[in-house]
């Protein structure tokens, strides 16, 4: 057993934790949300020139080598910072899943995204289908050498950026079968192919997507016909992961600043952080903050080795935990914060929207509850 | 022991929604369905057709203009009014200014000021809160110095709600700093457009102007806008926080947003069913009627007690308490029933205060089902409710201080 970080870990966590706190201020950040493409370039350039976007990819695509345990550190400083730059959709779903399919157009389309040149967005959800990854009405038809696309997705994050789109097509079977998906790289400028931007209540930049008789080559096909399920929900897993480091990262920050703040609010002639009520939420919170950590390097490790079934209930378990006593934290932040927690000018209101947001991607509370309790009972 | 209503309640309630289904306004109502703040016009236009009605002031004595009914009458109308989506009636001027000034004004005040709220012509704010005087209240700075006929009010108020459109505002000032400090405290009726008075507006983390700071810089006040007796502010302060405490419940609200939450269960899907088909979902929209059921019960039975001409007691602050969370987590539940959808926001009031770049005009947010984006602004905007008016924590005080004796 070793929990220690290795020197490489520590000085990656260093430099992101080191870039957020001395260039990522709520200004930079509004700059990013406002801008047409949902993210600032300049920082995104940054991330490429620090290597930072290859940083837990593998080297077969141009990565630097690292796993799970790089992309949790990258999360924890990203969550800590609010970062709304799209590195989710660009390494985790999207560079993660072609690393994992590979192939030379997967392999160039990652060394362009580990470059900042290229950016990807993974278009899997669809409106029906709640948090099922499996349910997928959007179809690819053969039509002679071409492979035609139609349907709608939904939550499509950094859809509006996106220079290409992998999309999660139902090749075969019926609309919920685990067997019948396939993959396909769609540049998004390809005619049929229409973008339904918004934002996010955290900030992200997201979007549906419509595919109306999208024709695309047989090389536009990712991986082995009607067998993606499998590389599909691993990169879900890491990702729905990648979304609770995040999720430790902003609760490291309410925690540490609802301590400061109840230490110098004062009221009935002394800090709140006197009362003894309030001392225990703060003691709540800091408990939660640590099995959140737990449960998240828990299931970090998993991605990085375990089996399935296991990836499988260590993954739900740090989901559940962050859809109760992660938003139970967020929200007693509020509440201890007063009117104040109350504002958009103050951060608390932010990091509480970004834990809700980090509850919701890649399945939220219910939705792993019942997965959990399925992979127990299939033990 | 009985729990139905009488045949007259009934009467009652099948008067009140008739008059609802007949006179409100389709836009208000879809707009306050949906879930968005009602604004100062479509306040103003309920409050038009309820004075038109004579029923914008029900629980004022009659000769203000009340309407006579008993207590479960207005708990009936309060909750059919939220039940048939009406937008609420401003609060801060029908509920806390106009029974103060019926209890402590002056027959002058009360001549010059309860009129023009029931011809819709005047809007009250209140201004308590200061940035260091929140829960502790009584810590308050803001300071009225006399002079001959006038008080000269310096300070600042804060969480200001609707100070955008108020005409007025009734405030708390310190008169006499030398004295405790619950002692030293006097109510004051100020208008809004006296020189000296300037408003910041404060946006809130659902994206509107929930609030403002209000600045008082040498506002003068004419002495015979002081309600009730120089120093002896705390006791008006307090009676206004005591009217209206049934209310405060918001069971009438809660029946409501868990009605939606199963329409809106009857639409969303999961697996190729809707979600109300589910049994998961039904357990939780279960474990949140059980909730409702003990809150309404215990809502009826302080009714049943003041109805026999008992006195509140600080017992009822449970109703507060219990309430304001039971919303609270409806609407989370609600957000959480869209799925992916309860997501995307209309990050674009917000940001364009703070930001002068211009507004996120290319947000799309039609993709969404109706319902989705109200949802998500009023469970951002019901975290106040455990916070203003009383927090949880302090309701908790009083009854362990109050009601347990500990
Ligand atoms: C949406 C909204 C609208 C409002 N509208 C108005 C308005 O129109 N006019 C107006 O005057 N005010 C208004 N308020 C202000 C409201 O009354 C205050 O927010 C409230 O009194 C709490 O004060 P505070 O915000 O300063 O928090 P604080 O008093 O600083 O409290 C911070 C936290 O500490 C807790 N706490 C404080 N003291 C204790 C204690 N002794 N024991 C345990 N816990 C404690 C509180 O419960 C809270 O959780 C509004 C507030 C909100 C959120």
């Amino acid at each position: 057993m070793n929990f220690d970080l290795s020197e490489e870990q520590r000085l990656l966590s260093d430099s992101l934790r080191r870039f957020v706190a001395d260039r990522y201020d709520p200004d930079q950040r509004r700059r990013g949300v406002r801008d047409p493409r949902g993210f600032s370039q300049d920082v995104w350039s940054t991330f490429a020139e620090l290597g930072w976007l290859g940083a837990p990819l593998p080297e077969s695509v141009g990565g630097y080598g690292g796993g799970a345990i790089e992309l949790m550190l990258t999360m924890e400083a990203l969550g800590r910072g609010l970062v709304v730059e799209p590195f989710v959709a660009n390494v985790v779903l999207g560079a993660g899943l072609l690393a994992h399919v590979g192939g030379k157009s997967a392999e160039d389309l990652c060394a362009r995204m580990i470059a900042g040149e290229t950016q990807l967005a993974l278009a899997f959800a669809e409106p029906q289908a709640r948090f099922d990854i499996e349910d997928v009405a959007t179809r690819a038809v053969r039509e002679g050498d071409a492979w035609v696309i139609d349907g709608r997705k939904s939550m499509v994050l950094n859809a509006r950026a996106a220079d290409v789109l992998i999309v999660v097509c139902r090749t075969s079977g019926a609309d919920r079968d685990q067997n019948g998906l396939s993959l396909f790289i769609v540049e998004a400028r390809t005619a049929g192919v229409s973008v339904r931007p918004y934002h996010n209540h955290d900030g992200a930049s997201s979007g549906d997507v419509h595919f109306a008789r999208v024709r695309v080559g047989a090389d536009a096909l990712l991986g082995r016909l009607d067998e993606a399920a499998p590389a599909l929900a691993e990169a879900i897993d890491r990702a729905a992961i990648a979304e609770c480091a995040a999720a430790v990262g902003a609760m490291e920050w309410l925690v540490e600043n609802t301590i400061a703040y109840l230490k110098t609010r004062v009221q009935f002639g002394k800090p709140l952080a006197s009362f003894q009520v309030l001392q225990h939420r703060l003691v709540d919170m800091f408990v939660t903050l640590e099995e959140m950590r737990s449960l998240t390097i828990a299931a970090a490790l998993a991605l990085q080795g375990g089996a399935e079934t296991e990836r499988g209930k260590a993954v739900s378990a740090a989901r559940v935990h962050l859809g109760s006593a992660g938003r139970a934290l967020a929200e007693d932040a509020i509440q201890m914060h007063g009117g104040i927690g109350m504002t958009d000018e103050f951060p608390v209101g932010h990091y509480y929207k970004r834990i809700l947001a980090a509850g919701t991607l890649f399945g939220d509370h219910d939705h792993h509850l019942g997965r959990l309790g399925a992979l127990m009972a299939a033990d | 022991m009985d729990m139905q209503e009488t045949a007259e309640d009934r009467a009652f309630r099948a008067e009140v929604a008739g008059f609802i289904a007949d006179k409100l306004p389709a836009d208000i109502r879809t707009r306050v369905r949906d879930g968005y703040d009602a604004g100062r016009d479509d306040t103003r236009r309920w409050h038009e057709i309820l004075a038109a009605r004579g029923w914008l002031v029900p629980s004022w004595p009659a000769e203000w203009g009340g309407a006579g009914w008993n207590v479960m009458q207005r708990h009936i109308f309060e909750e059919e009014c939220a039940l048939g989506y009406c937008p609420p009636v401003h609060g801060i001027t029908i509920g806390m200014l106009g029974p103060v000034l019926i209890r402590y004004g002056t027959e002058a005040q009360k001549q010059r000021y309860l009129p023009a709220i029931l011809n819709v012509r005047e809007w009250w704010c209140q201004g308590y809160s200061e940035p260091g005087a929140g829960s502790d209240l009584a810590s308050l700075k803001t300071e009225a110095r006399r002079d001959g006929d006038a008080y000269i009010v310096n300070g600042s108020k804060i969480w200001t709600s609707t100070g955008e459109w108020a005409t007025h505002m009734f405030c708390l000032v310190r008169t006499d700093k030398s004295a405790k400090p619950q002692e030293g405290i006097s109510f004051l009726l100020i208008d809004m457009k006296t020189a000296g008075i300037s408003i910041r507006p404060i946006h809130a983390i659902n994206g509107h102007r929930l609030f403002n700071q209000v600045f008082l810089d040498n506002v003068v006040v004419p002495v015979e806008n002081l309600v009730h007796k120089e120093n002896d502010g705390w006791s008006v302060a307090k009676s206004l926080l005591e009217h209206e405490r049934l209310n405060l419940s918001r069971v009438g609200e809660s029946k409501k947003r868990l009605h939606r939450l199963k329409e809106i269960a009857r639409v969303e899907r999961e697996g190729g069913r809707t979600l109300i088909e589910q049994d998961w979902f039904r357990r939780k929209l279960a474990a949140l009627e059980t909730r409702l059921r003990a809150l309404d019960a215990t809502v009826l039975r302080f009714i049943a007690r003041t109805q026999s001409g008992a006195a509140l007691d600080p017992s009822v602050s449970m109703l507060k308490l219990r309430g304001s969370q039971l919303v609270q987590d409806i609407l989370q539940a609600t957000v959480d029933a869209l799925g992916y959808y309860g997501l995307p926001f209309d990050l674009s009031t917000a940001l364009s205060d703070s930001d002068p770049l211009g507004g996120l005009a290319d947000d799309d947010l039609d993709v969404l089902p109706d319902y989705a984006a109200g949802a998500s602004v009023s469970r951002f905007r019901s975290r106040a409710f455990t916070i203003a008016g009383g927090s949880s924590e302090v309701q908790r005080n009083v009854m362990a201080k109050q009601v347990l004796k500990l």
